[in-house]
């Protein structure tokens, strides 16, 4: 029977400075698991979460209280839940960011928006994207296929 | 930030010494071109060779510069490789800047 590696699970504090230390540590597990292209994809998805959560949490009155992110094999994938006290997306925006082109206004650079692009950056690095309510808590759940 | 910077006639090139561009230095980033920019530069190559990461915050704060820049300069990035260059392409801003290998290859090119 293959043996599962056990998973990783790191709290951070509603500080941009704190987010790179714990992509950093995700990073270099996934990266044992599913490779460097992979484990690029699992980072980049996990801190535009991170740092929407930290920029959001701040917009909605709570700048105190950490977030937790947890990493854990599953199968053939690995999941990575963004734990929050508040919505670490809004629901309507992830739907939205799915069906985003990323092509759309290219031809007019001064029309390009300078901010809004994280939702879709971990909509399209991750396989599988959803949000969930679990005990009072906000769940952004994202999964990377492990591939072959 | 920390980075250096040399001027090749015309041409301003900014090395970045952070191997790191995301939200917390961001706003550095934008002030950065912003502020070279405001000073007449229009002929920007930004070497990115040593970053190992970039997010959608400093990808932002390029595309401040390059809207702040406007149609007669350029903003060229050079040594953009591995996560830099994939979420230049993700994101398709690869069709908005000019992309170069290197700083060398930027000079060679943009000085004529």
């Amino acid at each position: 029977m293959a043996e599962t590696s056990p998973g990783l699970s790191r709290t951070v504090e509603r500080d941009l400075k704190a987010v790179a230390p714990v992509a950093l540590a995700v990073h270099a597990y996934a990266e044992k698991i599913m490779g460097a292209d992979c484990a690029a994809a699992v980072e980049l998805a996990l801190v535009e979460a991170l740092t929407n959560a930290i920029k959001h949490g701040s917009i909605n009155g709570r700048e105190t209280g950490q977030i937790t992110v947890t990493v854990q094999p599953k199968d053939d994938a690995l999941v990575i839940e963004v734990i929050d006290t508040v919505p670490v997306v809004p629901e309507g925006l992830l739907d939205k960011a799915g069906a985003q082109r990323p092509d759309a206004g290219l031809d007019d650079v001064m029309s390009l928006a300078e901010s809004g692009r994280g939702l879709s950056i971990i909509v399209l690095s991750m396989d599988e994207v959803s949000l969930r309510t679990a005990n009072d808590r906000y769940v952004l759940s994202m999964v990377k296929y492990i591939s072959d | 930030m920390q980075f250096s910077e040399k001027s090749e006639g015309s041409l301003l090139l900014l090395e970045i010494g952070e191997t790191r561009l995301e939200a917390s230095n961001a706003p550095e980033l934008r002030e950065l071109l912003i502020g070279r920019i405001e000073t007449g530069r229009d002929q920007i190559i930004l070497d990115l060779q040593h970053v190992t990461f970039m997010d959608s915050s400093a990808l932002g704060a390029l595309i401040g510069g390059i809207k702040k820049m406007g149609p007669l300069g350029t903003l060229a990035l050079a040594g953009a490789t591995g996560p830099v260059l994939q979420l230049l392409k993700l994101t398709r801003m690869d069709k908005v800047f000019a992309l170069y290998p290197s700083a060398t290859a930027a000079l060679t090119e943009m000085g004529g």
